[in-house]
């Protein structure tokens, strides 16, 4: 086996490439520890919430007995944002309470990612410092507080994706590969988007027949949020306003370059954890020019891929804010379908991540190996937690665990024995502070939680702009309300038959105002539900078919991949059996 | 010539290990100190208004 200078295998010429085993195959030991190092991790996270109930921040909104609706099968005609990730939580809420499933998923984000990074490095002191470098980012921190979990868990599956992709690359079988890719599916099109990237960029362009056939499978798994969003009728706008309001931002004194080299730099700065804006910024950074000056070598030497795919998403988070970069970026984002996907470009940074993970991981083992430097090694592995020390205990106490109070699932029931009709989300806004769940910002949890179609505002108000939304019947109803109209007419014309109003929020007394004399059907402290009678307008019908079409198509290929008894349509071919050796 | 990961023995890198997750845990514990003395410090200073203005996506 041939070794680099820094004493790691090196990809090339050794028994590995030849068996698609060598330290990524001989894994055992390092998976379960850095599963060991993750949980630990999650638990200082998620400990002040385990047990007490859902969390709800920013766009992670759970509710009790979730509804399978329209929305989230991606048969109602919305931006398949949450397809296929809510209804997989959905169908495990049946069987778990649903505060189990969110905090499963939340933990299994440490856990998973933890153990998928450790596995990619030799030895256990690199597989720990590994470990907690991937687990413990500001990339976490800031996803986790903004809400976004579905990203987070193709964070995590992202390390197993590139394991699959390398030992593939190496002659191994690709069935790992196309399931881990599926796994990436499941949480959703951003994490698919990366993974796939990333693996394609792992496994290179030859032979091409291996990296089509990834292409196609991914795609084919991918067709829950795909067949919805091109089906969709007027496809999928995007407000360009949006590219500068999701741009990456500086959240540390380090700049915008320095907020990114360290897994920062979310464009929200009402979710940076607390203490990257200080010192501690610094002390990131000197962790990850550490780690990649002594362990960058052999990352690039068993995966230049994954290094490009890391550089890439650094230049794509960055893009947005890089004048230049920002009119291309606007341009794909406007015009080519699914360019959306790139707004919001810090939250690609995943395999920069993951480079920078593996790289500390490399660098501890190198130190670990000479007892000199040893003490050196422990300091570098823990470097991740010393300069983000905001992300433990609830990211710093910003994540809070609540129940829904009764009237909420009293106001459910309310609305399930009301004669069919569209239920409106009121007040006319997209946030809530619910004083029950501390307060928070949080998406109007209304919509997920009732077994209706619910017109909501979807535009995303910031406080310089507002960020159109894509549902043209909820901009109607926005230009109407701007214009004056009587609410009523409004929301009749738009096809709705009741409305739901969430009492204590900024408009809500305007908008009981305007509802005033219609009949309740449901009152409580936080919530009024009122009928809209006379002729309503019509709504757009479910379309069945796109779920038949997209979730039976990624479940057929799915099935096929894991039923396939034939190994060698699956396996990639060594560079001796290609060459024919 | 040995390589480094030759001369470092079986026991040595238990040592290593047990230190690294020793200073791991240290470490944690560290930074769930400092993060509730930022909680509570922070605490203070966000309270919620009484008055509930727009609310927007960037808000804490």
């Amino acid at each position: 086996m041939s070794r680099d200078p820094l004493g790691a295998a090196t990809g090339r010429g050794r028994v590995g490439a030849a068996t698609g085993r060598g330290w990524l195959g001989a894994a055992a030991g390092r998976g379960p520890l850095g599963a060991a190092v993750g949980l630990v991790a999650g638990l200082l996270v998620l400990a002040p919430v385990l047990g007490r109930g859902v969390v709800l921040s920013y766009d992670m909104v759970f509710v009790p007995d979730p509804p399978i609706t329209g929305s989230v099968l991606g048969t109602d005609g919305s931006v398949p944002r949450a397809v296929p990730t809510e209804l997989l939580a959905d169908l495990l809420a049946r069987v778990l309470p649903v505060a189990a499933v969110q905090q499963g998923l939340l933990l299994a984000v440490f856990v998973l990612a933890g153990a998928g990074a450790a596995r990619l490095v030799p030895g256990l002191p690199a597989a720990a410092a590994a470990a907690l470098a991937y687990a413990w980012t500001p990339y976490v921190a800031e996803r986790l507080l903004i809400g976004h979990w579905p990203f987070l868990l193709g964070y995590a599956v992202l390390p197993w994706v590139v394991g699959a992709a390398l030992a593939a690359r190496r002659g191994g079988s690709l069935r790992p590969l196309l399931l881990w890719l599926a796994a990436a599916a499941a949480a959703g099109s951003t994490s698919a988007l990366i993974a796939t990237a990333t693996a394609l960029c792992v496994i290179g362009l030859r032979p091409a027949s291996r990296f089509a056939g990834v292409l196609g499978f991914a795609a084919a798994v991918n067709l829950p949020w795909i067949v919805p969003a091109l089906a969709r009728p007027g496809g999928v706008p995007a407000d360009p306003a949006g590219v500068a309001a999701f741009a990456a931002r500086s959240d540390t004194p380090l700049g915008l370059a320095g907020s990114l080299l360290t897994l920062g730099g979310v464009w929200n700065p009402a979710t940076v954890p607390y203490g990257r804006d200080s010192a501690l910024a610094t002390v990131a950074l000197v962790a990850v020019l550490a780690a990649l000056v002594l362990g960058l070598r052999p990352v690039l030497a068993d995966s230049p891929g994954l290094v490009a795919a890391g550089a890439g998403s650094l230049l794509l988070a960055a893009a947005g804010a890089v004048p230049g970069l920002d009119a291309v970026l606007r341009a794909v984002v406007v015009h080519v379908p699914g360019g959306g996907l790139l707004r919001d470009g810090q939250k690609l940074l995943a395999p920069a991540a993951l480079v920078v993970a593996l790289a500390a991981g490399h660098a501890v083992g190198r130190l670990a190996r000479a007892p000199r430097t040893a003490p050196w090694a422990v300091l570098l592995a823990v470097l991740p937690v010393l300069a983000l020390p905001g992300l433990a205990w609830g990211v710093g106490g910003r994540l809070a665990a609540a129940h829904y109070p009764a009237d909420w699932l009293e106001l459910r029931a309310a609305v399930a024995q009301a004669p069919p009709g569209e239920v409106a989300a009121l007040p006319w806004g997209t946030y809530r502070r619910l004083d029950w769940a501390g307060d928070r910002v949080v998406l109007d949890p209304l919509p997920r939680l009732l077994d209706r179609r619910t017109l909501a505002d979807d535009a995303l108000p910031l406080s310089r702009v507002t960020v159109r939304g894509e549902d043209p019947r909820a901009a109607r109803v926005s230009a109407g309300l701007a214009a004056g109209e009587r609410l009523p007419d409004l929301l009749r014309s738009a096809g709705v038959r009741y409305a739901a109003v969430h009492r204590g929020q900024p408009g809500s007394a305007a908008t009981e105002r305007a509802l005033a004399g219609l009949p309740v059907l449901f009152s409580s402290r936080d919530l009024l539900l009122v009928e809209l009678p006379g002729p309503t307008g019509p709504t757009p019908g479910d379309r069945p078919w796109v779920a038949v079409l997209g979730l039976g198509g990624a479940v057929l290929c799915l099935g096929a991949v894991i039923v396939r008894r034939r190994p060698g349509l699956l396996r990639s071919r060594t560079p001796d059996e290609r060459t024919g050796a | 010539m040995l390589s480094d990961d030759r001369r470092t023995g079986a026991s040595d890198r238990g040592q290593i290990l047990i230190s690294t997750l020793v200073a791991a845990v240290v470490g944690g514990l560290l930074a769930l100190g400092a993060s509730l003395v930022l909680v509570s410090s922070a605490s203070n200073t966000n309270a919620p208004p009484v008055n509930k203005p727009l609310i927007t996506y960037d808000q804490k």
